[in-house]
């Protein structure tokens, strides 16, 4: 997958945390500096794989920050959501979202375009607003949302109130 | 009624869903057809029954499916040396491409999986499929090197040990990592020469996780492995093929479909084969 590389900085009372490469077993977040800030915002764009290990890593990471920090999960690549939706604790109870992908595929010619969906556009707590009319990054062609609502979608739940 | 299915020299027994095992039958020359899409309740039925292959009727292949289920009743060691050509050509290799890699450590897996990406990137529609096959293989090749080695007294080597610690295994141990595919499927698997997995015991593992969550399953506080990777390699794949020749050779595969979108595999139901050569004198 690649080593995860972690870039973080303070933005405010925000720690922002840019994430490159994969989350498994060789994952270290112990170096990862949140201290002072009320919120994380955990950038997930560069995440290429996520394996059990990897899973398991992010959780116990998780647990360690301190108690009411708000997390903040942006650009949010598939393979991201769906730990979200598979195993508990990836994306705890009360966490937020500003934005993450859905794919949408193309029949024609078989190519998978990922689309931003942005909290207060594409979605608002649960509720989804799906594009309709998305075009194929590859042959320009109509693609359509390729993901099963109900399970894809499922994760929006948790989100803190 | 079960019906015979018939293959060379092998008979298997076709159960339907929710019919009784016929008495005096082996599960491990049964074949489950069902329509049952949950991969929960055919899992559970395969564990309480003991069946070993699982077949669903709206499989995109099969008839295929079930000629695998014979394959691998009626010739174990022909699955064994070449199980795309089973798996995925319906006994026939031709159309069949790919490569094999014999993976010496554990620290190597990295860029084994990069190189698959790239040779993905070569086959047509395998876009939508290929972050799949990387978490499938990644977690096969672990669990190759982390929970597959045992000595000579049966013990699990290295099961304990933190998985960002490098394995590196003798060359008669090490495990061949398969990429294989034609036009409309690719197929991954890993061999390794210990046969220490216990199949029930994974179709168990996997059933309690589908029952009561991952979370139940997953190994959160002590060292070694997540345990949830078998569940992730089930979820993600269209077929998962486990065979065992106990003390000497595992070969897990798993399948995905090229040219369909996530909705359709996310929605297509599960085979699942189980191939367990036990050895009598243990």
């Amino acid at each position: 997958m690649g080593a995860l590389k972690v870039k973080n900085e303070m933005r405010g009372q925000s720690a922002y945390i840019e994430f490159q490469g994969g989350i498994d077993e060789d994952a270290v977040f112990s170096n990862v500096a949140v201290v002072g800030a009320n919120e994380v915002v955990l950038d997930m764009e560069g995440v290429t794989g996520v394996n059990s290990c990897g899973i398991r890593e992010w959780i116990k990471w998780l647990k360690t920050l301190p108690s009411g920090v708000k997390l903040n999960y942006v650009n949010c690549p598939k393979l991201v959501v769906d730990q979200m939706n598979m195993v508990a604790g990836f994306f705890p109870q009360g966490s937020k979202i500003e934005s993450f992908y859905t794919p949408y595929y193309c029949e024609g010619c078989g190519n998978e375009t990922m689309v931003p969906f942005f909290n207060g556009k594409e979605f608002s707590g649960s509720k989804v607003s799906a594009p309709e009319n998305v075009k194929c990054s590859s042959c320009g062609e109509p693609a359509e949302m390729d993901v099963i609502e109900a399970k894809y979608f499922k994760f929006l739940d948790n989100q803190g109130k | 009624m079960s019906a015979a299915l018939k293959l060379g020299n092998s008979t298997s027994v076709v159960v339907h869903f929710g019919e009784a095992m016929p008495k005096g039958v082996n599960g491990d020359r049964c074949v489950l057809v069902s329509d049952q899409h949950e991969t929960l309740t055919v899992m559970d039925f395969l564990v309480s029954s003991g069946i070993h292959h699982a077949v669903n009727k709206n499989h995109i292949n099969f008839d295929q499916e079930l000629k695998v289920a014979e394959h691998m009743v009626a010739s174990p060691d022909d699955f064994f040396k070449d199980p795309a050509t089973i798996i995925i050509g319906g006994g026939l290799s031709e159309g069949i491409k790919g490569y094999e890699r014999v993976i010496a450590q554990s620290q190597e897996k990295s860029r084994r999986l990069s190189e698959m990406k790239d040779y993905l990137a070569t086959i047509p529609k395998s876009k939508v499929i290929t972050d799949s096959l990387t978490v499938i293989s990644d977690e096969l090749i672990t669990n190759a090197f982390y929970n597959a080695p045992v000595d000579g007294k049966k013990q699990r080597k290295f099961c304990d040990i933190d998985r960002n610690i490098n394995i590196g295994l003798q060359e008669h141990e090490r495990p061949r990592f398969i990429v294989k595919h034609n036009d409309s499927w690719v197929m991954v698997g890993v061999l390794d020469p210990f046969g220490s997995l216990n199949p029930h015991d994974l179709l168990s593992h996997i059933l309690k996780g589908l029952k009561n969550g991952v979370n139940s399953v997953m190994n959160l506080e002590s060292s070694g492995g997540a345990h949830i990777g078998s569940l992730m390699v089930l979820d993600l794949s269209v077929g998962l093929y486990v065979a065992v020749d106990q003390d000497k050779r595992t070969l897990v595969c798993a399948t995905l479909p090229l040219g369909k979108s996530h909705r359709v595999i996310a929605q297509h139901p599960k085979s699942i084969h189980v191939l367990f050569r036990e050895q009598k004198n243990r």
